[in-house]
């Protein structure tokens, strides 16, 4: 079991990061490949709010949540606004996530830093396996956000709005819907979550200007498996690549970690082109 | 008419003259007059990922070897100039930078602080341009003279740094080794290393495991280790994988003796206190850290202290005392060209493989470093690293105060 509950949490890390790029893409149909450098910085100022400013810990998601909102709100401005087509938006985002990381090493260096967490320190012994209190934090989060943002879709007017949205742009515009405003918010709302997640990550994985790059590429195949634009798909996908990821180290060696990761993303996309949970659009012309 | 013929002569003389007197300046190996500068080429920069505070370290150890050879009259009479190529330990910006220096002015000395592939991409470069070369890092080729005749490794051989663990187990009496480490080229030589020696000891090697040192959790690796029961475990990592193979070994309740190669040392995260760092918590109750003497404070090591004194001003030391052999690089080749009565590289090259020179040259990291003309590598003897509880490191060194 103690395999399973590594593989969970660090899938669920792997899934909340899909979660950023499926939010984005539902709602503007473009990747923001910053997502994980928004979280990595979500981890920092989750550092420096426990740590440097000795703030409490609802002080401190706050801190991270308004921080990492108003850099997504900026990226969004000068990164992805300004810029017309998807395809360019992939490099500008990637960009930003870059000078992110410049950013974070000017700042808070190169080495990582111990982010405290809330609750107990201690690793628990569950169901037979042994896991750490934080890891469990991030299966739970994981999966709550990913339901409440379903539920949101399907019963918010605005949820129902940026589905609208991402089915057919122009038809929701022709209903009403801000479509510029919604996109916007949707990359604040990513930022947003980014800060959370970073509070949530940060005891796993320390915070580190590297864990962007980390996060960044096997999110992408969480969310390619999951398929593009489901948010349960995002959630199992993530769940897939960590536990493959533990479970190829712990019997077939570190070397095949990577590899077997790449062979299941190739497998469930000769499969399912669309991915598990993916959906094909037909459109009538 | 005469006179037209004499000024033709005269210039023909001269004319023939100039690739002679070249020859005579290549063949004493200076780059310029005797009150010319002696110029070193350090690769540098701000922003090398995880080894950026080496990087750093290193370089201003490098200006620190600088300014204590400048303030002793130089090399051989000659006043260093240090160039630094802005290449981020990356090995094309650096050969670019190297080609470029060369084309304006041909370095005296080149040194790598941090970055193992720099010095395999420059090691040729300097080597067909007869360029002194000291080497923080630790290949094969720069430490065969047959190869590289100028070029010399400052880092402890890693069959030196593995062999130091055998008092540890001996004097504990570990007879079940497990041993995990990283994927890169030099984690990778020192797992293999590690369990020739070992095994070559009498020790029984019951589980080597790799990690990958972009994963995020260790749990697999450490189950799989701990599934072999070893004694003790025996483990190579730097920065962020320090951390997950401390959180990992904690998480599964692991009650196993751990001893941290010398790039352990190196990571804050074991040398901080909370909530920085993880000194004092469970994580590290069961490790030992390999360190060099350097890295303990020593009251009566002039020479270190004097580094170190030298370093502060020029912004402190990050990580342990092994990012600073930039600054022995500096004062070996300042006793070479002393000894050597010359700045020509092979001369000093030569001078640097006497005992005499390479024992006394005031260094800081370690008292000597034993070359000779078989081996341009430290043949540091056993013992010249120890095995100590974690500490708070303050300017590379524990027990010094701030």
């Amino acid at each position: 079991m103690t395999l399973v509950y590594a593989g969970l949490s660090l899938g669920a890390v792997y899934a909340l990061v899909a979660i950023g790029y499926n939010i984005v893409y539902v709602a503007s149909r473009s990747f923001n490949f910053a997502q994980a450098q928004l979280m990595m910085i979500g981890a920092f100022v989750a550092y420096a709010g426990h740590v440097t400013f000795g703030l409490p810990a609802p002080a401190v998601i706050l801190l991270t949540m308004a921080v990492v909102m108003l850099i997504a709100a900026v990226l969004e401005r000068v990164a992805v606004r300004p810029v017309a087509d998807h395809q360019t938006q992939l490099i500008t985002t990637l960009g930003f996530g870059t000078v992110l990381t410049g950013l974070a090493q000017l700042i808070w260096g190169t080495q990582p830093l111990e982010v405290p967490f809330i609750g107990s320190k201690e690793a628990i012994t569950l169901a037979g396996g042994r896991v750490y209190t934080f890891e469990l934090g991030l299966i739970a989060m994981a999966v709550l956000l990913v339901v409440g943002i379903h539920l949101y879709t399907r019963r918010r007017l605005n949820g129902l709005a940026v589905v609208a949205m991402s089915q057919d742009a122009e038809a929701a515009v022709l209903r009403g819907v801000n479509v510029r405003t919604l996109a916007f918010a949707a990359f604040a709302v990513t930022g947003l979550l980014a800060g959370l997640m970073g509070f949530f990550i940060g005891p796993k994985t320390f915070a580190v200007a590297t864990l962007g790059s980390a996060l960044a590429l096997k999110g992408f195949v969480a969310l390619a498996i999951g398929g593009f634009g489901s948010f349960y798909g995002g959630l199992a996908g993530g769940f897939t690549v960590g536990l493959v990821e533990e479970h190829a180290a712990r019997y077939l060696g570190s070397e095949f970690s990577n590899l077997s990761v790449f062979a299941i993303l190739l497998l469930v996309l000769m499969i399912r082109p669309t991915g598990l949970f993916g959906k094909v659009q037909e459109r009538v012309v | 008419m005469k006179g037209h013929r004499a000024r033709w002569a005269v210039l023909a003389a001269a004319l023939l003259a100039l690739p002679a007197c070249g020859a005579a300046a290549e063949e004493a190996g200076t780059t310029g007059a005797d009150d010319a500068p002696y110029v070193i080429m350090v690769s540098a920069g701000s922003d090398a990922g995880p080894v950026t505070d080496q990087l750093i370290t290193g370089v201003n150890s490098v200006k620190a070897g600088v300014a204590t050879v400048n303030e002793s009259g130089g090399v051989n009479g000659r006043q260093i100039k240090l160039i630094e190529s802005p290449d981020n330990a990356n090995p094309t910006k650096a050969v670019s930078g190297l080609r470029a220096q060369l084309a304006k002015e041909k370095p005296d000395a080149y040194i790598v602080t941090a970055g193992t592939q720099v010095s395999s991409a420059v090691a040729p470069i300097l080597n067909q341009n007869k360029i002194l070369f000291m080497n923080s890092a630790n290949i094969d080729d720069t430490a065969d003279p047959k190869q590289h005749p100028l070029a010399f490794n400052l880092a402890a051989s890693p069959r030196v740094v593995v062999e130091d663990y055998l008092p540890v187990f001996e004097s504990n009496g570990y007879k079940k080794i497990g041993i995990l480490h990283g994927n890169s080229p030099y984690a990778k030589n020192f797992g293999e290393l590690s369990e020739t020696v070992f095994k070559e000891n009498g020790y029984e090697v019951v589980g080597k495991v790799e990690y990958d040192s972009a994963a995020l959790d260790m749990t697999a690796q450490i189950s799989a280790l701990r599934d072999a029961d070893p004694d003790v475990v025996v483990f190579n990592a730097y920065g962020a994988p320090t951390g997950y193979v401390l959180k990992g070994i904690t998480k599964l309740g692991w009650d196993v003796p751990l001893l941290g190669e010398t790039s352990v040392a190196s990571t804050p995260l074991v040398t901080q206190e909370p909530p920085e760092g993880l000194l004092g918590s469970a994580e590290v109750k069961n490790l030992k850290i390999e360190v060099n003497a350097a890295t303990v404070y020593d009251p009566a090591a002039e020479a270190t202290n004097k580094a170190v004194a030298k370093m502060k001003e020029l912004g402190g030391i990050k990580g342990a005392m092994v990012n600073v052999l930039g600054y022995d690089g500096v004062l070996l080749i300042a006793a070479g060209a002393k000894d050597a009565g010359s700045t020509d590289a092979a001369a000093i090259a030569k001078s640097l493989e006497k005992p005499e020179v390479n024992g006394n040259a005031g260094t800081a990291v370690y008292a000597g470093y034993p070359y000779s003309a078989e081996s341009h590598e430290p043949k540091l003897a056993r013992g010249t690293h120890t095995f100590v509880d974690p500490a708070p490191i303050v300017n590379g060194q524990m027990g010094a105060s701030k």
